[in-house]
């Protein structure tokens, strides 16, 4: 393997926090690619993806502060990371070019 | 949204779980988003949904968790990721075999139905094989707790068919004339009642001569054990205690060392301590060793003594027999006057062989049956991955066609079944310490070294060595499969079910006969235990339990130096026990039955006397007061019970029970005959005045005849108080019973409270323990084997629906149909029994031993086995052909 490629969920994952923005941490994310795919998303499986990107190097995360009144505990919100965009860039021009001329086929 | 449902809880147990599950640094985190993902949850499905959505995220947080941890482990380097370097050399092949190990995890991971299955059938067999290998470790394998274990012998005298003890002139005879033994040593059990201030209590003591520590190669914690000489009659008594006694009774103070402590009212100097670690020592659990001092014999018996003795390192086991053989004829015509047998000489065994007393062959029976059992999940296995495989031949085709090599293949296969075995193994192991436990919990009383049973490192070992063999065993058939170059087949059919023979299909078949053969003579089995149990337990002890409380009681002998003071004790006690509330009567015996008696005794007939030099018959000895014959409900059949003419003249008159009486007359009368006890020429003979009918005193199975003698003036003063409860309960008497002995004297020691019924269950403890053990280890060979028929056939239907459709479409009729698959499935199951009819009719003759009143072939048991296995495999193979008949052949035929 010469170079290491996404998995299509990881995939996903990164996609929706490119859709969320600043509120991306796990829930939200969840409920994005529920909406989306129209299929129920494991949890746990969002939870590994989030930390395996992490360990990649394409997300950096932080910890959000309980809120003053002492109500929500803390959070943990992604954040894409330059070598993420490279990855989605990439996958989208080799999809895009595998696509090419056969859309029509499928109809 | 409501306030109600504005804070819902998530399932309380769930989350306790999970967080158990957790690694420590995803609980907070992971546990948080659940709970805010609940509450959505709780608002889109409403409560009970979504607490059952709940449950379903803790196995699956559980298990992705722990498969990334493995995962990272497996890729990293010091928490770095390899992946993009190219592995060398040994690191090539661990990364490998990583990456191998991580696909199969992978795979594995999608399938946990099929995980479970899989890794639960082969948990069942593994860890029935760790509990039953952890008992013939512990028991037969390892070596007795002493050194050079393997020098140490028994020593006894042979008179075919019995064996009995050493007298005091043998063993001193064996002391002074023997050169092949370094040391020896004679020993006897005895209660005793050890008192001092506070009260009386009874101990076991073992009383044995100044060697019997040195001999086993035993020390003490505390002070020494015996001296040379100190077994003289003339010595002062000392004696060894355990460290038990030494806590309870002498409040671990090392300053007891060098006292003296009272055991039956005699003064005896502790002279040391044994460690706490030391279990039973040879003969059994006792309290204490006090030194047993042999006095010079004028006769030949009484043969009340064990001998064990330590090989010299030079002498073989061989010439110690020839030597014993030699000394007991040399000592013969010393002492004929008192003991006629010539035929009896001294014989030896190994003590590890004596210790285990036969049990060998029940231990070696239950291994061979777990034996079964694991091939039996092992095939069941197979089967699955079998049909997994199939499944996925595509796959593998793909795989294949893409460049990957057979080894690769393999290995994927290989790593599969590694990890279902590791998997299996660990819950084996944890199935297996159940089983220990339940084992040695509800284990026989008679079992030997219980205590010694545990799981060690050997164990871990066999179960280690048990999954490895298994996954062997369930890898063969995929791995052949695989090989077999069906795959690209599998590739041109789609991975649909065709009307073609699929691959494997064979094998499953083979696999499915196998697990039957196998089967069959483990239920057998278990069928012949059973069968044995149910007679055992209908044997007709010859007397009522059922109302019966018997305890031991043990006068002290300063106060009860005679029969006089014996006698006048039981002519107040008994009636005063009678006189209770709830009390119908009491009686005294020296031996309990229906399985323990305490004399068994060798006599001689005045009508048919024994040749010279032969064996005299032997009966048990059973000492009793007047009323026991009526307070067992025991029937008088000819002549008279003891009475008062019987006083006049002590120890001339006997009562014989029927056993007895038909064994030596036949159907003559036997009252009015004499006999003379135990061989001996210048007794007084003895006349039989009654016949009455039997009761078992040496358990249920055997019965040589009864004696019975008068308990009036033999001066015994350990007895067994039997009470019979007018109704209800026995044992709500004993509290009555111990006050008024203790009212009557302080001193009466009393132990061993047994009910009647408690007294029947101890008599087939270990029947019972095989019976029940066989019946399980049957039972899930059964079910394994079921459930492999099933899993064959509900395959073959899934495979074949297109061809079933087919024909139905063509006008076919169901219940041919259901003909079809039952026959199929049945021609299997059928052919396995032939064949495990078969390995039973070899195999059950070694159980031929542990079978009572039943042969090791009994056609009723095989009748009834065969019908059992082939009614529920006609059972398990209804379901796939119904299955089959209900193919709508429309949608079969859409499809194509």
């Amino acid at each position: 393997m010469a170079r290491e490629s996404l998995g299509e969920f990881e995939h996903q994952v990164l996609l929706s926090i490119l859709r969320l923005g600043r509120e991306s941490y796990s829930v939200p994310i969840v409920l994005e690619l529920e909406a989306r795919t129209g299929r129920e998303v494991a949890p746990a499986a969002v939870y590994i993806a989030l930390r395996r990107l992490e360990k990649k190097g394409h997300l950096v995360s932080r910890l959000s502060q309980p809120s003053a009144q002492g109500g929500a505990r803390p959070r943990r919100y992604f954040q894409l990371q330059p070598s993420a965009i490279e990855c989605l860039k990439g996958s989208r021009q080799a999809f895009l070019k595998l696509w090419e001329g056969i859309e029509p086929q499928l109809d | 949204m409501t306030a109600q449902q504005a804070t819902p809880a998530s399932p309380r147990l769930a989350q306790r779980l999970l967080r158990a599950l957790l690694p420590a640094g995803d609980r907070e985190e992971a546990c948080q988003e659940l709970e805010e993902l609940f509450r959505i949850r709780v608002a889109s499905l409403g409560r009970p949904r979504a607490r059952v959505w709940y449950w379903r995220q803790v196995p699956d947080f559980a298990w992705r968790s722990l498969f990334e941890a493995a995962r990272f482990r497996l890729l990293s380097r010091g928490g770095e990721p390899v992946a993009g370097r190219a592995p060398k050399g040994r690191r090539r092949l661990m990364t490998n075999i990583g990456n191998d190990l991580l696909y199969a995890l992978r795979g594995l991971q999608r399938n946990p139905g099929f995980v479970v299955a899989a890794s639960l059938t082969l948990a069942l067999g593994i860890g029935a094989n760790v509990a039953i290998f952890s008992v013939v470790d512990g028991v037969l394998l390892s070596s007795l707790p002493y050194p050079n274990a393997d020098r140490l012998v028994r020593i006894f005298t042979s008179s075919p068919p019995n064996r009995w003890g050493f007298s005091t002139v043998d063993f001193q005879a064996l002391q002074e004339q023997s050169t092949q033994f370094d040391r020896m040593a004679a020993y006897s059990f005895r209660g005793m009642t050890f008192s001092d201030d506070d009260g009386a209590e009874p101990v076991i003591a073992m009383r044995v001569t100044s060697e019997f520590f040195s001999t086993l190669g035993v020390d003490p914690a505390l002070g020494r054990t015996f001296a040379l000489g100190e077994d003289r009659p003339e010595a002062e008594p000392t004696v060894v205690v355990s460290h038990g006694f030494w806590e309870r009774f002498l409040d671990a103070d090392p300053a007891a060392l060098g006292k003296a402590i009272r055991l039956d009212s005699v003064p005896y100097r502790v002279i040391g301590v044994l460690a706490p670690s030391l279990g039973p020592v040879e003969g059994g659990n006792a309290d204490l060793w006090p030194i047993l001092q042999l006095r010079p014999p004028d006769r030949r018996g009484p043969f009340f003594l064990r001998v064990v003795a330590r090989l010299s390192p030079s002498a073989p086991e061989e010439a110690a027999s020839q030597e014993l053989v030699a000394i007991s004829r040399r000592i013969f015509p010393i002492w004929q006057s008192s003991y006629q047998n010539s035929e009896s000489v001294w014989g030896l065994m190994p003590l590890h062989e004596f210790v285990l007393g036969g049990i060998d062959r029940t231990l070696y029976f239950l291994m061979a049956a777990v034996g079964f059992v694991l091939l039996i999940a092992s095939a069941n296995v197979a089967n699955l991955m079998l049909a997994r495989s199939t499944a996925r031949s595509r796959e593998m085709a793909v795989r294949s066609a893409l460049g990957a090599s057979s080894a690769r293949l393999v290995r994927h296969l290989l790593s599969e079944s590694a990890l279902l075995a590791a998997l299996g193994g660990a819950a084996g192991l944890v199935f297996g310490a159940i089983g220990v436990r339940l084992l040695t919990a509800l284990g026989p009383r008679s079992l030997p070294r219980v205590d010694e049973i545990r799981m060690d490192g050997e164990v871990l070992a066999f179960a280690l060595a048990a999954s490895l063999l298994s996954t062997l065993l369930f890898s063969l058939a995929p791995i052949a499969q695989s090989l077999s170059g069906r795959n690209l087949q599998a590739m041109q059919q789609g991975g649909r079910g065709s009307g073609r023979r699929s691959a494997g299909q064979g094998m499953r078949a083979a696999l499915v006969v196998l697990q039957f053969a196998l089967a069959m003579p483990l239920v057998m089995g278990a069928g012949l235990m059973a069968n044995s149990f149910s007679r055992l337990v209908q044997v007709d002890p010859g007397f009522d339990p059922r109302s019966i409380l018997t305890l031991r009681v043990a006068l002290p002998p300063d106060r009860y130096p005679a029969a006089a003071e014996v006698d006048a004790f039981w002519l107040g006690a008994l009636p005063a026990i009678e006189r209770l509330p709830g009390v119908q009567g009491a009686a005294l015996n020296d031996s309990r039955p229906p399985q323990g008696v305490q004399d068994i005794n060798n006599f001689d007939l005045e009508r048919f006397p024994t040749p010279p030099g032969g064996t005299q018959p032997t009966a048990y000895w059973l000492t009793i007061s007047p009323g026991y014959f009526q307070l067992m409900g025991m029937e008088l059949q000819a002549g008279r019970l003891f009475d008062d003419r019987d006083r006049s003249r002590p120890g001339q008159s006997l009562v014989v029970d029927e056993v007895w009486a038909r064994k030596h007359f036949g159907s003559q009368d036997p009252v009015g005959m004499r006999i003379r006890s135990g061989g001996c020429l210048e007794c007084p003979w003895e006349t039989v005045i009654g016949v009455v009918s039997a009761v078992k005193y040496n358990g249920l199975q055997e019965d040589m005849g009864a004696i019975y003698v008068p308990h009036l003036d033999s001066g015994y003063r350990n007895m067994f108080l039997i009470v019979r409860a007018s109704e209800g309960d026995p044992a709500r008497l004993a509290p009555a019973v111990r006050a008024l002995l203790a009212e009557l004297d302080p001193q009466v020691a009393l132990s061993s409270v047994r009910t009647g019924p408690e007294l029947m269950d101890d008599s087939t403890d270990r029947p019972r323990y095989l019976a029940a053990l066989s019946g399980l280890l049957g039972a899930l060979a059964l079910t394994l084997a079921v459930i492999g028929i099933y899993g064959a056939l509900a395959y073959f239907v899934a495979m074949r629906r297109t061809d079933i459709g087919i024909r139905m479409a063509l006008g076919g009729d169901r219940r041919r149909l259901v003909g079809w698959v039952l026959l199929k499935g049945m021609r299997l199951a059928l052919a396995g029994m032939l064949l495990g009819a078969g390995i039973a009719w070899f195999l059950t003759s070694f159980i031929a031993s542990l079978l009572y009143e039943v042969t090791p072939r009994d056609p009723a048991t095989f009748v009834a086995v065969s019908s059992l296995l082939a009614a529920v495999a006609l059972l398990a193979c209804l379901v796939p052909a119904q299955r089959a008949s209900a193919v709508d052949p429309a949608s079969i035929l859409r499809q194509d």
